[in-house]
């Protein structure tokens, strides 16, 4: 008995020696991101501080500025997966064909509270009942505005409780002409999805039904559109498509910084871009309503690929990654909005001091919170871009009307979805 | 012993492929829907003609052999030359150019030698087709006075200059064909007019906004028509897909530049296969009779690579732009660098003249060099996303190419179905981590055929003489 408990002894130390060789063996991880190089600095930087808590894991970062989704997509389809991928909107076209990992045993494993650490943020990333992303960043879309053009203009600054009347009043008065040419735009939008797509939710209109039917060509998406397309060409209060290739840009942000219009939507990041901008005085509010208001969060998550070979070590990265630590260097670095609520609700983030220069009203992200739509993140959601874009890329040049464009879009989702 | 020379010579006698053991992909091809007709491959003269077109005599002809030659280099058939606009304030001195203005209307036509040399050698060596394409007009046409741009990023080409730009680019054309030879066939006045070119950016540009595009557009081509030569106009070398219709849609709802160019030139930067079924779809509709080319593209990253990774990203990028696109023609950008980027078909370095090989060279060797200009696109559908395939008939030859791109780690083995039953010799040229454009195969048609993994191959069946 005694040589029997002396020989589980040894085979147990044995075993714990050679469990506890493996654990440290040297893991290489590959993660994929997107964004800007201030951006992949910050990830960096969260990676550096991830490889002190886990020295025996490497994350080499694999930087992907554009046609992020079709890279990934050839990637996978390659063999050549990242084990973690920077995930958004797109997220349910991967996990639906299997390409990703469903979290949940790891979340459980690790006793991972996601309400706790993220709010209701993680919904996003479930589908089919599986977690398939931590949240990583976030934050929705804000206005921007330039605080001198509406003093001389004598227009009162935006609110939560502005309506379109509001805004196209404001718009018209921050207009400025020289003849026929404007010197000065009220408002700049333009064809990405988040600007229409908040005009039509603001109207109580939608993409798709409750159901997951297509629901767009009705009376309140034609009116939004109109509306939008009608500040273009009616009243002249933003530019057109080709007025932005005319001066030399294809995104609102840089006419802001430039002091060429008065009122942007955009997110978080736009703060860091501004705040050394010489010379230019701008807040920020919520985004307005109408029959309801209405913006869209931005954000992303982190997602393991279901062909890594290193799940568990995957995980403790990701999860390090989303964490109080980590997440304060997004923070500290004027990225981003966190996912990590913790963070979203500590004083560093509300006091603005790390990422704007100036007194800006921060409580815009929390009174935004309860304005943000449930956006129709289905598995086709990229193709469903697509074929919007198709046809409101031609409607946004007013080639075709509005009746039109959503007649063709309510016809091409029909066909998409079917 | 008698076993171990069986296996050896197994490799040499049998096509790539045989006798895989993985499921065989297969790719029928639809020769009934016949698609765009191909103008040619190319690839531009801008920032390295101006230099290695002074090395010494056996390096400089090695890289137009390498370039133009159809047989030991890629065969391109499409040449562009810089109209420079004399710019010497730049730091590289590889983006500053030569004008051979010297005064209004007065040419110097020994100036730009290097580069008149490669234009020569590329024209001996093959090249059939000769687009000339000026990024600005001479400083003394420009609002900053500079062919860099406007320090605003603003419009540069003075208001009262548009006719004396147009004079100036048919002056020099009209000498390049009747002076030199050259068969320019082309003018592209405009390059990239979207972005806010200035002196910062390092390199010769000019914005424009379509009112001054529609401008500079009439007064050449009513210059052109006044001069006789028998040129068109290429326009307007957009930026990027996802907003050339704009400026499409300006040009072509003007009666006299519909009437007079026949194809739209817009460059694969910054674009997704989306932008380019959208832009290809918007001309379908509405102006069906205009062709696309592509005529300029690099991958837009930092550091070298020499091989297959950025060599199958532009694989894929050309397969889209052919089939998704719809492009007549294909045309590279700079075809020799210097830099630390993933330029180039061939690199070099700032000083000497070295010349460093890349798979990106031979890759799109894959194309340039059997596809010939004329050849119709027919429709391929492929039952497995990773191996794409384009297929073109030459209705000269009576050849049939396909271009197969296999994005996989993985060998993977090919059916090719829907050829008609001629009797037929085919030839596979392979790029790989192994090959650079080798033929790999000369025989009879196979059953499957094998692709190594990350290659580009190319499959030509041929109409026996007499068959």
């Amino acid at each position: 008995m005694r040589l029997r408990m002396i020989s589980l002894f040894v085979i147990s130390l044995f075993l714990f020696s050679v469990i506890g060789v493996a654990a440290q063996e040297p893991v290489t991880l590959r993660m994929s991101v997107w964004g800007s190089l201030s951006d992949q600095e910050a990830y960096q930087a969260r990676l550096d501080l991830a490889a002190q808590q886990f020295p025996n894991i490497t994350v080499e970062l694999l930087y992907t500025p554009d046609d992020y989704d079709q890279r990934i997509q050839t990637m996978m389809a390659g063999g050549d997966a990242p084990d973690i991928v920077q995930m958004a909107e797109a997220i349910h076209g991967f996990s639906s064909r299997g390409q990703l990992l469903a979290l949940d045993d790891l979340i459980s494993g690790a006793s991972l509270d996601m309400e706790a650490r993220f709010g209701t943020n993680h919904l996003q990333y479930q589908y089919e009942g599986s977690q398939y992303a931590l949240p990583d960043r976030g934050g929705a879309m804000i206005v921007y505005y330039n605080t001198d053009m509406f003093d001389a203009a004598g227009v009162d600054y935006p609110t939560a409780e502005w309506t379109w009347e509001d805004f196209l009043a404001a718009a018209q008065a921050l207009t400025l002409r020289d003849g026929d040419a404007v010197t000065q735009y009220g408002f700049a939008a333009g064809g990405w999805w988040p600007w229409w797509m908040s005009f039509i939710y603001q109207n109580g209109g939608a993409v798709l039904d409750e159901t997951g039917a297509p629901a767009f060509n009705t009376p309140e998406v034609a009116e939004a559109l109109q509306l939008y397309n009608d500040l273009v060409y009616t009243y002249g209060v933003a530019p057109s498509p080709e007025d932005y290739a005319n001066l030399g840009t294809n995104s609102p942000d840089p006419l802001f910084a430039q002091g060429k219009v008065a009122i942007i939507m955009t997110g978080f990041w736009n703060i860091a871009s501004l705040r050394d901008v010489p010379d230019l005085n701008w807040d920020i509010a919520p985004v307005w309503g109408n029959v309801e208001r209405g913006t869209v969060a931005f954000g992303s998550g982190l997602a393991i690929t279901s062909s890594s070979a290193h799940p568990e070590e995957a995980f403790q990265i990701i999860n390090f990654l989303t964490d109080e630590a980590a997440q304060t260097v997004i923070v500290e670095r004027g990225q981003d909005a966190p996912a990590n609520v913790a963070v979203l609700s500590g004083e560093l983030f509300l006091s603005g001091e790390t990422f704007a220069n100036r007194d800006i009203y921060m409580e815009t992200f929390a009174e935004s919170a309860d304005a943000i739509i449930a956006l129709p993140l289905i598995p086709q959601w990229n193709e469903m871009q697509s074929v919007m874009s198709a046809t409101l890329d031609e409607y946004f040049l007013n080639a075709i009307d509005t009746q039109t464009a959503i007649d063709q879009i309510q016809a091409d989702l029909e066909d998409l979805l079917q | 012993m008698k076993l171990l020379i069986w296996f050896l010579l197994i490799p040499l006698i049998v096509p790539p492929s045989h006798g895989q053991a993985q499921n065989v992909i297969t790719i029928t091809l639809h020769s009934a829907e016949t698609r765009q007709t191909i103008e040619g491959f190319g690839a531009s003269g801008a920032w390295w003609a101006q230099v290695i077109g002074g090395w010494s005599d056996e390096n400089r002809q090695r890289i137009i052999g390498l370039l133009f030659n159809p047989t030991t280099g890629i065969g391109l058939t499409i040449y562009r030359y810089n109209i420079g606009g004399g710019e010497h304030e730049l730091v590289d001195p590889w983006r500053m150019t030569e004008t051979f203005e010297t005064d209004v209307g007065v040419y110097d036509w020994t100036r730009d030698a290097n580069a008149m040399w490669v234009l020569h050698a590329a024209h001996d060596a093959g090249v059939s087709d000769v687009v000339v394409f000026a990024n600005s007009a001479p400083g003394r046409m420009t609002i900053s006075g500079r062919a860099a741009g406007n320090p605003g990023g603003t419009s540069n080409l003075l208001p009262d200059m548009h006719n004396d730009f147009a004079q100036y680019l048919v002056d020099i054309t009209r000498h390049l064909i009747e002076g030199e030879g050259i068969p320019v066939r082309w003018i592209s006045p405009i390059n990239e007019p979207q972005w806010d070119w200035q002196p910062s950016k390092g390199q010769e540009g000019t914005h424009y906004t379509t009112d001054e595009i529609v401008s500079v557009l009439l007064a050449l081509q009513n210059t052109i028509d006044q001069s006789g030569l028998d040129v068109e106009i290429s326009a307007i070398d957009a930026g990027e897909w996802g907003s050339a219709a704009i400026y499409a849609r300006r040009i072509y709802d003007e009666p006299v530049l519909a009437a007079a160019l026949d194809h739209f030139a817009v460059h694969s930067y910054w674009s997704s296969p989306d932008d380019k079924a959208q832009f290809a779809d918007f001309m379908a509709r509405h102006y069906p009779g205009v062709s696309l080319w592509m005529s300029e593209w690099t991958e837009m990253q930092q550091g070298r690579d020499y091989g297959m990774d950025s060599a199958l990203f532009m694989a894929n990028v050309i397969h889209d732009d052919l089939t998704i696109g719809g492009v007549t023609s294909w045309q590279y950008w700079i075809a020799v660098s210097k830099y630390n980027f993933r330029d180039g078909l061939i690199y070099t370095r700032e000083y000497g003249e070295q010349i460093e090989l890349t798979k990106r060279l031979w890759v799109l060797g894959n194309y340039s060099r059997y596809i010939q200009p004329g050849s119709v696109r027919l429709d391929v559908t492929s039952d497995n996303e990773l191996v794409r395939t384009s297929a073109y008939h030459d209705p000269g030859s009576g050849s049939v190419t396909f271009v197969v791109i296999n994005n996989s780690a993985d060998r993977q083995s090919i059916m090719l179905a829907g050829l008609d039953s001629g009797v037929r010799t085919l030839d596979i040229y392979e790029t790989s981590e192994a090959n650079d454009l080798t033929r790999i195969y000369s025989g009879t048609p196979q059953a499957d055929y094998g692709l190594a993994p990350s290659s580009v191959t190319t499959f030509v069946f041929q109409v026996l003489q007499g068959g």
